[in-house]
């Protein structure tokens, strides 16, 4: 019955826009993603035998690179937005004398700071905000609808048990939804095959495919709920109220008010902005990283509360464009900067003075660290994300659960 | 018979259960987004009081710093999140973007301001579309539409009537909302609030009140053309994709692949070849001094004055060499912000075309805020930095005996006796005590009532012609209407 809708014009209409805005989206992210990786290509050419040029200790100074991955044109996360290139100075500054620190991260990524508020969406987003509302939609007078148009009773006369009912509606609706998903994710292949085309590797189709995963994981969620409330109020506009309300508080109030409520959690005094005018010492350093450390981790358990913002969470970790990707290569340049500071240490006892006494002659480069960053593996990134995926199961469950309950005590009367 | 339908239709939409939805939603939210914006408006006070006062130590006669203060109404429109709130400037140089650096940046961010402007955007506008668009075609299909029109009821009087009390009803929880939000701020006493401001707080109600009869008068529309609410109710949700995410992020898509912004890179390179010329124009040569010192036929004292002239000179020559510099580096930041502005103002200008996206800007030019407010703060930090830089020079000639000169030199040998050229490579003014009192107060003035309405008025305009043109189509589509169908 549901899946009739699918050829309803009405359904194919609202299905054209989605997939529209998705194509869009999809072109201008590949776009962007070029355009970084265009630049990265370029900054680690320039970077290259940097270091070989070098004439003292003070010189030699690491860049370790991130590159982006293919299925950031998907998922977009935060990108490239907190950097994507690593400097590293080890003992001495990156960009001594005027800045005295020994370890930089910068972004390649332009954004126009006057663009703000132009909401641009990507795969999950949609997912979230259209697929929750469309699977709303289609549940929320499952039950209570067919009770008030006098169906339920005279299904219930026949000998359907009421379970299969439900299992029923919900394969149907879950049928109906995966379609057009299906839809936009060939579409999104097709458009990373136009010229210039963007090859996916055999690892990045595994990370597709648990992405497609958790997006089935939400939808179902969703249904679930819906057909939980439709069979637990007795009229369909009652119902339709109670989603909308569920639905803006998951999908818009709490993800927007994450950031505020992450930084309530800062201590009075403490500030989230850079200390411009503090003059840096390695321990204001440390504590600044410990801080973002703390605040990521707050947000990252804030996250796993609710499904939507879990779901978000789990697919840009497997696309490795959240905040978490960026967090390990962070972690992993500050390491390999403590790396060069002890070759640094070393090579000085072998050379004093070489730190800054200009000699014409190569210097020492033997067990120099080769800068390196290690991309995140498959079964890290799902790591990452396994309380966001139980989150999501257990949305699943209690809606499946509750819809069951329900409907097993619901009287199809008038 | 007006008053009497308009009566109707206010009270069949009271006791819709959506209304009381709308009705919860926009309290919720409007309320979250307040108590939210107020906590932000806090921290951002919070921030620029301690920068303006960490500026004002740092500032010397090589620089300075500007702090753009927060946006008092931010609660109604944001947007300004992604922009910078400190520049530093130089003599001659303004630093228009934030540097790449990322290294302290909080990874906590979020891209979208959580405001009113949101809200009535994205959310109250959504619901606006859900409430009206069976108001007509729900008639229709009970068949009380037939009834009312084979009385002496004229068709527009029913049409208008029915405008009208949608309107109503949509202003009711917008009105409420408001009206706690504020509430709310009045209490809380975290954000002063002025006549300037309660008259701008009032104009932000009215243009948001234009806009969700517009996306009502959507669901009217649809309501009006078609004969089963199903379709009506898929075309205006259409309607409402397209006004408010499909139209502005396919401008935004066309502009950025047609016009494109040199990268940060890019920037960077410009930047590196000025360095490049500074440094050449920097290096010293030893062929003057040589000359000097070998000139011919010249007494001892002669060729000393003939050796400070080169000297002078090579000075002179460094100074001039310093000061194209940072002209030129000024030159290319300049040129840089003007190419990224000119990108965000051809997307506005087409962004405008969707009555979601006029709204926002109408707003952003009346209180200011996002967009406008920044490129105001640009503005006044353009204007700083033209009197910073005269006070400074004028300032730096009388001081140049303290300046700390840092520079390379060459030497050479000749007849048992050192001769030495000296070069400039940086003058520094850091540590010389002034007379701050002589430097200008950066302000940022608050445009004034009339200066924001011209500059808002095409699209407050844009909002006025599509409310006529909303209404005008139901009222033909209405007329047309055949009962028998």
């Amino acid at each position: 019955m549901h899946l009739a809708l699918t050829l309803d014009f009405r359904f194919l209409g609202a299905v054209v826009v989605v997939l529209l805005l998705f194509g869009l989206s999809a072109i201008n992210h590949k776009r962007a993603y070029h355009e970084e990786r265009g630049a990265l290509e370029q900054e680690r050419e320039e970077r290259q035998g940097e270091v070989y040029s070098a004439r003292v200790y003070r010189q030699v100074i690491l860049t370790v690179f991130r590159p982006l991955s293919p299925l950031t044109t998907l998922v977009t996360g935060v990108g490239g937005r907190y950097g994507t290139v690593a400097r590293m100075g080890g003992l001495f500054g990156v960009d001594a004398p005027d800045d005295p620190r020994p370890f930089k991260t910068q972004t390649l990524v332009r954004v126009n700071p006057f663009l703000a508020g132009v909401l641009s969406l990507d795969f999950s987003h949609l997912v979230l905000l259209f697929f929750s509302l469309l699977a709303i939609f289609l549940t929320y007078d499952a039950v209570c609808g067919e009770r008030e148009q006098g169906m339920l009773r005279l299904c219930w006369s026949h000998s359907v048990p009421r379970f299969r009912l439900l299992f029923g509606e919900y394969v149907g609706m879950l049928v109906t939804l995966l379609l057009p998903l299906a839809v936009m994710i060939f579409l999104w292949l097709i458009i990373l095959r136009l010229p210039p085309s963007l090859p996916l590797e055999g690892a990045d189709y595994a990370r597709l495919a648990l992405i497609v995963g958790f997006t089935v994981l939400f939808v179902s969620g969703f249904i679930f709920l819906g057909l939980w409330v439709s069979a637990s109020t007795r009229s369909s506009a009652t119902s339709l109220a109670l989603l909308l309300v569920i639905w803006v508080g998951l999908v818009v109030v709490y993800p927007l008010s994450l950031p505020v409520l992450v930084r309530a959690s800062l201590a009075d005094g403490a500030t989230t902005s850079g200390g411009i005018f503090q003059p840096w010492t390695p321990e204001r350093g440390d504590a600044l990283w410990q801080q973002n450390l703390r605040l990521f981790h707050s947000m990252e358990r804030l996250m796993w509360l609710v499904p939507t913002t879990s779901y978000v969470m789990s697919c840009e970790a497997l696309a490795q464009s959240d905040a978490g990707a960026h967090i390990r290569f962070v972690s992993q340049a500050r390491w390999q900067n403590g790396q060069l500071k002890g070759w640094q240490e070393e090579k000085l006892r072998l050379y004093p003075g070489r730190d800054s006494f200009y000699e014409n002659t190569p210097l020492d480069l033997s067990n120099l660290p080769t800068p390196h960053y290690e991309p995140e593996s498959l079964g890290e990134s799902l790591d990452r994300a396994l309380p966001a995926v139980v989150t999501l199961l257990v949305f699943n469950l209690i809606g499946c659960v509750g819809g069951l309950r329900a409907i097993m005590t619901y009287s199809p009367t008038m | 018979m007006l008053m009497l339908l308009v009566a109707k239709e206010i009270q069949k939409r009271f006791y819709d259960l959506r209304f009381f939805l709308l009705l919860a939603v926009s309290l919720v939210m409007g309320i979250t987004a307040t108590a939210i914006s107020m906590r932000e408006y806090r921290h951002r006070h919070g921030e620029y009081v301690r920068l303006r006062s960490q500026a004002e130590q740092q500032t010397t006669l090589d620089r300075t710093y500007v702090v753009k203060p927060p946006n008092p109404l931010l609660f109604i429109r944001d947007g300004e999140q992604d922009a910078p709130i400190l520049l530093k400037m130089e003599p001659a140089i303004l630093h228009y973007v934030e540097s790449a650096d990322t290294t302290e940046r909080p990874p906590i961010e979020t891209a979208i301001p959580f405001d009113w402007a949101f809200l009535i955007v994205y959310v109250y506008s959504f619901l606006a579309v859900l409430m009206t668009y069976d108001s007509v075609v729900g008639e229709k299909q009970s068949g009380t539409l037939p009834l009312v029109l084979a009385g002496s009821c004229r068709r527009w009087t029913v049409i208008l009537a029915c405008f009208i009390g949608n309107v109503v009803v949509l202003w009711v929880p917008l009105l409420l909302t408001v009206g706690l939000s504020l509430l709310m701020i009045l209490l809380v006493g975290q954000i002063e609030l002025g006549a300037r401001e309660w008259l701008r707080i009032g104009i932000a109600l009215m243009l948001s009140g234009l806009f969700i009869t517009i996306m009502g008068a959507v669901g009217l529309f649809a309501s009006t053309v078609f004969y089963r609410a199903s379709t009506a109710l898929v075309v205006s949700l259409i309607l409402w994709i397209g006004m408010v995410i499909v139209f502005p992020n396919g401008v935004r898509l066309a502009v950025e692949s047609w016009g494109r912004v040199p990268s940060l890179h890019e920037l960077q390179e410009n930047l590196e070849g000025a360095r490049r010329v500074k440094w050449g124009g920097l290096s010293l040569s030893g062929e003057l001094l040589w000359a000097a010192v070998t000139y011919p036929g010249l007494t001892e004292s002669q060729r000393e004055k003939l050796i400070a002239a080169v000297q002078a000179k090579t000075y002179a020559d460094h100074e001039q060499v310093l000061e194209k510099f940072a002209v030129t580096t000024g030159q290319i930041l300049a040129s840089y912000h003007r190419e990224v502005s000119q990108q965000a103002e051809r997307i506005r200008l087409f962004s405008r075309f969707s009555p979601a996206f006029s709204y926002q800007f109408a707003l952003e030019g009346m209180i200011p805020a996002g967009y406008v407010r920044h490129a105001q703060f640009l503005a006044a930090a353009e204007r700083y930095l033209d009197s910073y830089t005269t006070v400074a020079r004028r300032l730096r000639q009388l001081l140049r005996p303290q300046a700390r000169v840092e520079g390379g030199f060459t030497r050479f040998t000749y007849k048992g006796k050192v001769y030495q050229l000296n070069g400039i490579e940086k003058i520094s003014y850091a540590h010389v005590p002034f007379d701050r009192s002589q430097l200008p107060r950066f302000q940022m003035p608050l445009p004034s009532l009339s200066e924001a309405a011209v500059g808002a008025a095409w699209d407050i305009l844009a909002l006025i012609l599509w409310t006529g043109l909303l209404f005008v189509g139901t009222c033909v589509a209405f007329l047309r209407y055949d009962v028998r169908a």
